[in-house]
């Protein structure tokens, strides 16, 4: 009973400061700007030149902050474009067509096009094959023709990566440049066929077309944006200024007395503010991700749920910062102080994890010596890493925007994000660990 | 056993000698006084205790509890002086949550705090933020929640701190009401009038050093000196009662003198003396002295090198 009461103690604290009013107001007004989103379904045919009008791209880089792309000057011809099924026009059925290369007239022109096709060809192959990681990588066989079965898989790849699971792709052997291709196609839902939908946004005032991009996939890039940048840092940091004086306002003269004087361990007064400011963070997450995934899912079809998991990701995060805001709390009783030490370390986080990736560039650009890396490599393990939550956190969310067909493709294609799971969760637990132990211990023995 | 029981307690801070080595006891059922000036160690001494402040050296215990158990104040009370209640609160939900933290159950909440908030007589404001408050209300919200867990030991810091006179006259008679109901209470007071209209037994502490300690009326009572009243002026029989009869005499009215003896028996020869003179006794007192006369005195006597 005397937990509950303290949770509610400090609930009422954040009620009182009108704090939780200012969130659920900012979560209602983006709430309200995601319902003012709707959809409508575009012309299959122009749908599909518009995807492969995409298909003229290499990326690469597996790991955070090393991402490259490469494009190509590529252009497709999409022609005899055939139902497949009776629910073709509702993007549930199949299509068949043909693709190929769209080359100009003039002979040398051609041979340039045909060239710059080929070299894309190559330039995936070697990614795939795991030959070309860097962009200053050579590319293997780069000038010779590739025979008609890996363009084909080329463009299946395309296809594939653009959530359409289902594919056939076979060369048309009456192309002497191999540069034709017979396609059938099923996407895996209307949903997630790219460039399938127009998006309309405040009520229709503002429409565009959604090229090249599902509607799952906008839903993702919209879901990223509200847990990993609202959220996970504005959200984040409104939420550590609002909880801030928790502490330090407990441990005012002659208010810290009538706590202390109540039959409870010093320890578990300070753990259940902290929870409490965890409490508050969870309550105005769960509004803002939940009202934001209701709104979201209902408007578009679009049920990701595992953006709900971002919540608990960014809780965690939050956790993890409230914890140094807590040891400053206890050791300074400043709110101010509360509030620069944790937003300081975690820029000071995302200073070693960007100088980490960038000298891990550096290094294999340069030869560096890597003690530089291996240095920041420890010291990251000590602080809050909010790109491993970012990381996590597009996990969950990935996996119901693409589905797990595609998914298991980019796996297969190393073209996922790797989550550090074992060392994300325990350093951060480990941090959490560490710092309320230290608070406990500074309360427990300090004279009030 | 004792309900405080405190052993050669010593507190120093950085720099400050706060206790040097007090010694004490107050029985169950015993309302005892602390007096001292601002800074002597009164609420250093109480929050030691009550676990908030660690002794240096010494032995503490608290209903037979050592105060770094919480176990020691599970049935204890205590209004800290310039208590600050969390403003976001109501009367009735900072009751609420006081009494959860207390171990109360949900039931006995309910029961007791509408009672309670009556009994100090701020029933009407209960649902009102606390920071809407007088400080003669928040006092007695203090008080309130101090009694709110029917606690065996009271503190009470200041506790008529802010209150008026109607006031204070309603927590004295809570406080007897207590003491009649076997309660311990811990008083800590400037206002000597009212410690000694309530305490039985007082402590004066000054620089950390206990000075004096005993009951009220042995504190108050002066030895051998008397008031006598007459029925009519006594100013022919000022003469006979100058010394040898007498130790001393000092006229305190028309008809009323102050006499110094050795003993009851040379009062009785006094009295005996005075009617053979034809002067009638109206009125006999044995002569008392305030707490705060008992206080100054002690405070001005040079120190006795109490302990270090």
């Amino acid at each position: 009973m005397k937990y509950i009461a303290m949770l509610k103690d400090s609930f009422l604290e954040a009620l009182d400061c009108k704090s939780l009013y200012v969130m659920f107001v900012i979560s209602l007004l983006f709430i309200i700007l995601l319902a003012s989103m709707s959809y409508t379904q575009q012309d299959a045919a122009g749908t599909i030149r518009d995807m492969t009008d995409t298909f003229n791209v290499v990326h690469g880089g597996r790991d955070v902050g090393s991402f490259w792309i490469r494009s190509y000057a590529v252009r497709y011809n999409v022609d005899g474009v055939r139902d497949l099924g009776p629910e073709a026009k509702t993007f549930a059925g199949g299509w068949e067509f043909t693709v190929s290369l769209l080359t100009s007239d003039d002979p040398e022109r051609r041979k340039t096009d045909l060239s710059d096709f080929y070299r894309l060809v190559r330039h995936w192959d070697g990614t795939e094959r795991g030959m070309v990681k860097k962009q200053t990588d050579t590319i293997p066989d780069a000038d010779k023709a590739p025979p008609p079965e890996l363009s084909a898989r080329f463009l299946r790849s395309m296809f594939l990566l653009r959530q359409v699971p289902k594919v056939t792709v076979e060369p048309v052997a009456t192309d002497p440049d191999g540069a034709t291709f017979t396609v059938k196609i099923k996407p895996w839902s209307r949903q997630t066929f790219a460039g399938a939908y127009k998006c309309h946004f405040l009520f229709g005032l503002v429409s565009f077309p959604l090229t090249g991009m599902s509607v799952a996939m906008w839903v993702f890039g919209i879901e990223v944006l509200l847990s990993q940048y609202l959220a996970g840092i504005f959200g984040v940091m409104i939420g550590i200024v609002f909880t801030a004086d928790f502490v330090p306002n407990m441990l005012q003269k002659g208010r810290i007395d009538l706590l202390l004087a109540r039959p409870i361990n010093r320890s578990t007064i300070l753990l259940y503010k902290y929870l409490g400011g965890i409490l508050y963070a969870a309550i105005t997450g769960a509004v803002f991700i939940g009202g934001s995934f209701l709104v979201l899912s209902f408007r578009s079809g679009v049920w990701n749920w595992g953006f709900l998991a971002s919540l608990g990701t960014l809780v965690f995060f939050f956790a993890v910062l409230s914890s140094i805001g807590t040891l400053v709390g206890v050791m300074t009783r400043n709110t101010i102080l509360s509030i620069v030490a944790p937003l300081g370390m975690w820029a000071l986080g995302f200073g070693v994890t960007w100088t980490k990736n960038q000298a891990k560039d550096l290094i294999s650009l340069f030869r560096v010596p890597d003690w530089l890396d291996r240095t920041l490599e420890i010291f990251s393990y000590f602080l809050p890493r909010a790109s491993d939550f970012n990381v996590a956190n597009q996990y969950f969310m990935r996996r119901y925007a693409v589905g797990d067909e595609v998914l298991e493709l980019m796996r297969q294609q190393e073209r996922l994000p790797q989550v550090p799971w074992v060392t994300t969760l325990v350093s951060s637990a480990l941090f959490i660990l560490v710092m309320l132990s230290a608070a406990c211990w500074i309360f427990s023995r300090r004279d009030h | 056993m004792p309900a405080i029981e405190i052993n050669g307690l010593v507190k120093r801070y950085k720099g400050v000698h706060a206790l040097k080595g007090v010694n004490l006891k107050v029985e169950t059922g015993e309302i005892y006084g602390l007096l001292g000036r601002n800074g002597a160690g009164k609420t250093t001494m109480v929050k030691i205790l009550l676990g908030i402040v660690r002794p240096t050296e010494g032995d503490v215990k608290l209903l037979g509890v050592h105060p770094s158990s919480p176990k020691s104040r599970l049935k204890v009370g205590y209004l800290p002086e310039d208590h600050r209640f969390p403003d976001y609160h109501t009367a009735e939900s900072a009751l609420e949550y006081y009494g959860a933290l207390s171990g109360m159950s949900a039931a006995a909440r309910r029961e007791r705090i509408p009672k309670l908030l009556k009994d100090v007589g701020i029933a009407d404001a209960a649902r009102r933020k606390i920071r809407t408050y007088s400080k003669g209300m928040k006092q007695r919200l203090g008080i309130a929640q101090a009694m709110l867990h029917d606690p065996e030991v009271l503190f009470l810091d200041e506790p008529t701190d802010g209150v008026d006179a109607v006031g204070r006259k309603e927590i004295r008679d809570m406080l007897v009401a207590l003491k009649a109901q076997k309660k311990t209470i811990f008083l800590n007071s400037h206002l000597l009038s009212e410690v000694e209209l309530i305490c039985d037994r007082v402590g004066i502490i000054e620089l950390g050093t206990m000075k004096l300690e005993d009951s009220v009326k042995n504190l108050t009572k002066v030895e051998n000196l008397y008031t006598l009243t007459f029925e009519k002026s006594v100013e022919p029989l000022l003469p006979d009662l100058e010394p040898p009869r007498t130790k001393g005499c000092r006229r305190m009215g028309i008809n009323v003198v102050e006499v110094a003896v050795e003993d009851v028996d040379k009062l009785n020869a006094i009295i005996d003396f005075v009617r053979t003179k034809g002067f009638n006794l109206t009125g006999l007192v044995g002569k008392t002295q305030t707490l705060e006369e008992v206080f100054i005195q002690t405070l001005d006597k040079p120190s006795e090198g109490g302990a270090a």
